[in-house]
């Protein structure tokens, strides 16, 4: 009886004991694990870190050589690295070469897409909305280099084919006259157009999708049409996301590589004329790692100098779209 | 009580009509987009489909249109995605879990956490070629902290009649004299009567007898590729006395040169006058100098007089050295007899050149700076889709789990994880297919646009596809357009097999959670 008492008492003790040690062992993998989790999310803010630090001292190391001064860069218009016995490096003609590109993007991506949004959100039956989503997937997932491609061989053959159909009857001769280079900035702008026009759609259709429909069906209480509800309710309560989608689009368009690359030329000049070619910052990167510039020259150091610009922008445009975003979003319910 | 309602009839038309034109404009441009799509596939499908066909995806680049492969770009490929998703995964989940599931409740903590959810943010919308940058600095060329790797080789040693030493690389040799390149002398012309014996002088010597060599062929204008018996093989256009067409041998001239430097089971011979070529090591009969070590050309100079001068060699004769310095980057140039000591800086290497995880600092234009710069491209987008999986997962699970006496961990581990596991995985394909379409980082590491051969080892350069495409797209000869074309269709199909796995992982494995 006693006997079978202790036993019956021990065991309890014995589960107990073994309970704490592995209470212990939790607690130990726990806190690795956490640990470990936490070095994943420092190695995010490591990378921006790193990228700052790397392009802030290359940059640095770029304006200490004699070839190049602060003054020259930022108000400068001429760049020259690689021709000429003297090298000039003035910013302003790859800004505006990539301001032209990215403008003529948002004419495209900016209407065609926020219409689109409105017409998915407010218009579109279930079963277009079916059809239209992928094919807005497919455009978002093909490779730049690939709609660089198109741009080359199918938008400015088209663009200096009609240009030359246009001005035939004013054009003594046979056939008119493209007044498009074989290589501009329309091209490669129509082209990044269509690639933004998903992100613009998407991000504008998310935020028209989050008006509840309470502010619809009182519009329409009132006797309103389907256009009056859309432009005059729906579209002005989502103007921050609308907006936000807008600047993240335009900051697609400014860091766009190969499409420029391929179809927008590589003469840096002041860009006016958008049937010319123009070379915008990413280009320019490209022309220099695919070129032959000494590891240590001077047009090697450059390309920093043009990425930090080009970072400095595009972050601009993703941190006031962020912010645009938070500050102004109407809550509603 | 009732409301009276003022309607005008011609206003209210008027607003139908605007209605109906709205549709109808909405209509237009909505077709736009799916015209753009339309034209974009066919147009690429009428220029490519000519070309598709085995011996594009079995064969190498070349100088024809007709002959041109796309094998070693689709492997580089293959090479490039498999480092980025082991490196981007882990390390994307991860971090969104951390920020999902293990959310603090302190203040200061709290602060952190919107900060690193605001750095991801950003760092979706830095451009790629940013992180081709970031790429180029941090992997490819490490700061320069560790040396640079387009000067290492073997090297040679020799005595010269006047019982001088000197050690360094052959780089060519002219009727009568060699220059040589040593680390400590630069550049240096020597001259036959310099060298003490004719047995020491730099030489190497291919077999007497005509090579046959029979292997995959690719020209770009000045080299043929070939690869015989696996083993990467250049052979410059003026050494080929008969070209036999396709899988056909052709005969290549026996050919003294001199040694420049090693890679694979190959050795880099510089000749008089043409160049550099690659020589399998097989097929050299005999060497006369062998000296395994590896050596880059920033050194230590510790002079006579104590002073200490660090920098890059520009060049030397016999007697003056002449250095750029590390920091200012002056030009210093000083007497040999200067000198007491020097010192290399050697490059740091982990395993053999036929292991396949072979790791050499710094990591320059390779398979693994590839796919890490690749991995910093695509994380925030790993990152991102994963916290919109796990945020999907419904609390009343989380909340059962820590009822059931769960830590966080044992909660994420069998609940949360498993649970968003579609989520994730269809956000983590997306991501991949965004990696294997990216053209800019890799173009800005120094990924190579004319590599016959697929890599065997993580240091080997590579091609990949989008690269290979640009290429083909800027070359002047207009025929190579439809080569591109053809392979942004091969680009097309494996994005559309990506998606579709995508598709139907999110359909098959996704089960109703609340």
């Amino acid at each position: 009886m006693t006997a079978l008492d202790t036993s019956s008492r021990a065991a309890p003790r014995i589960v107990l004991k073994e309970r704490r040690k592995s209470a212990a062992l939790r607690k130990l993998r726990e806190s690795f694990v956490i640990g470990s989790l936490v070095l994943c999310a420092l190695f995010s803010v490591f990378v921006t870190f790193s990228i700052v630090v790397i392009l802030f001292t290359e940059t640095v190391r770029f304006f200490g050589m004699p070839e190049v001064t602060l003054g020259e860069f930022f108000l400068g218009t001429e760049w020259n690295p690689l021709m000429g016995a003297e090298k000039h490096f003035g910013i302003w003609p790859l800004i505006s070469g990539t301001m032209m590109v990215a403008v003529i993007a948002a004419l495209v991506a900016i209407p065609l897409g926020l219409v689109t949004a409105v017409y998915l959100s407010e218009y579109a039956p279930a079963r277009v909305r079916s059809t239209l989503k992928p094919v807005l997937e497919i455009l978002a997932g093909i490779p730049t280099v690939v709609y660089g491609f198109f741009a080359l061989t199918v938008i400015t053959p088209a663009l200096r084919g009609v240009s030359s159909f246009v001005t035939s009857p004013f054009v003594e001769g046979e056939g008119g006259r493209s007044v498009f280079e074989y290589f501009n900035s329309t091209s490669a702008g129509l082209a990044v157009g269509i690639m933004c026009l998903p992100i613009v759609c998407s991000l504008s259709e998310d935020a028209l999708r989050a008006v509840p429909r309470s502010l619809r069906e009182g519009a329409y209480a009132l006797g309103s049409t389907r256009f009056d509800v859309s432009v005059k309710v729906v579209v002005p309560a989502a103007l921050s996301g609308v907006i936000a989608s807008f600047l993240l689009a335009l900051a697609r368009a400014v860091g766009e590589t190969m499409i420029v690359a391929l179809a927008a030329g590589g003469l840096a000049r002041i860009a006016y004329n958008p049937a010319d070619g123009a070379q915008t910052m990413t280009a320019y990167m490209v022309q220099i790692f695919l070129g032959d510039a000494g590891s240590e020259s001077v047009e090697y150091y450059s390309s920093y100098a043009v990425g930090a610009t080009l970072f400095v922008m595009t972050l601009a445009l993703t941190l006031i779209g962020n912010w645009v975003l938070r500050r102004f979003r109407e809550e509603y319910e | 009580m009732s409301i009276k309602l003022r309607t005008d009839p011609a206003k209210r038309d008027k607003r139908r009509k605007m209605d109906r034109r709205f549709l109808w404009l909405c209509l237009g441009v909505t077709s736009l987009s799916v015209i753009a799509l339309s034209v974009l596939l066919i147009t690429i499908f009428a220029q490519g489909v000519k070309h598709l066909d085995g011996h594009f995806l079995g064969g190498g680049p070349s100088r024809f249109p007709e002959e041109s492969g796309f094998k070693a770009a689709i492997l580089g490929s293959i090479w490039i995605l498999a480092i980025c998703a082991i490196t981007a995964l882990p390390l994307g989940v991860g971090t969104a879990v951390f920020l999902e599931e293990f959310k603090p409740k302190r203040k200061i903590e709290k602060r952190a956490h919107s900060v690193v959810q605001l750095n991801i943010r950003n760092l979706a919308g830095v451009p790629s070629v940013v992180y081709g940058l970031l790429g180029l600095t941090l992997f490819a060329r490490m700061f320069g902290l560790v040396g640079t790797t387009n000067q290492y080789a073997r090297w040679d040693e020799y005595k010269l009649a006047s019982g001088q030493e000197v050690v360094g690389l052959t780089t060519g040799n002219q009727q009568g004299s060699y220059i040589f390149e040593s680390d400590l002398l630069g550049s240096v012309e020597i001259t036959d009567d310099q060298f003490a014996d004719d047995s020491v002088k730099p030489n190497v010597t291919i077999g007497a007898d005509p090579i046959v060599v029979e292997g995959t062929i690719a020209y770009d204008g000045e080299e043929f590729a070939i690869e015989a018996n696996g083993v990467k093989l250049f052979i410059p256009s003026w050494l080929v006395e008969t070209e036999a067409a396709d899988a056909e041998p052709f005969e290549a001239e026996p050919f003294a040169s001199t040694l420049a430097r090693t890679r694979d089971a190959a050795y880099i011979v510089a000749t008089p006058e043409r160049g550099e070529v690659e020589v399998p090591s097989s097929s050299i009969k005999d060497r006369e100098s062998d000296i395994d070590t590896v050596f880059v050309r920033r050194n230590n100079y510790i002079l006579k007089d104590g002073r200490v001068l660090k920098g890059e060699l520009i060049s030397a004769t016999l007697d003056d050295i002449t250095i750029q310095t590390e920091g200012d980057r002056q030009l210093v140039t000083f007497p040999l007899a200067d000198i007491s000591s020097y010192k290399r800086k050697e490059m740091f290497q982990l395993g053999d050149e036929d292991w396949p995880f072979l790791i050499r600092f710094p990591l320059g234009g390779s398979v693994l700076t590839g796919g890490l710069t690749l991995m910093l491209v695509v994380l925030p987008i790993v990152i991102i889709s994963s916290q919109e999986a796990l945020k999907a997962i419904p609390n009343s699970l989380r909340e059962a789990a820590l009822a059931m006496g769960c830590t966080r961990w044992q909660m994420v581990s069998r609940v949360t994880l498993p649970a968003a596991v579609p989520g994730i995985m269809t956000g983590a394909i997306l991501a991949m297919s965004r990696a294997i379409g990216e053209a800019a980082p890799i173009l800005v590491i120094g990924g190579a646009v004319f590599v016959t051969f697929s890599p065997t080892n993580m240091m080997d350069t590579f091609a990949a596809m989008p690269l290979q495409i640009y290429t083909w797209t800027g070359m002047p000869n207009e025929d190579f357009k439809e080569v591109a074309a053809t392979g942004i269709i091969v680009l097309l199909a494996v994005l559309l097999v990506f998606n579709t796995a995508a598709v139907l992982i999110r359909q098959k494995l996704q089960k109703p959670l609340s």
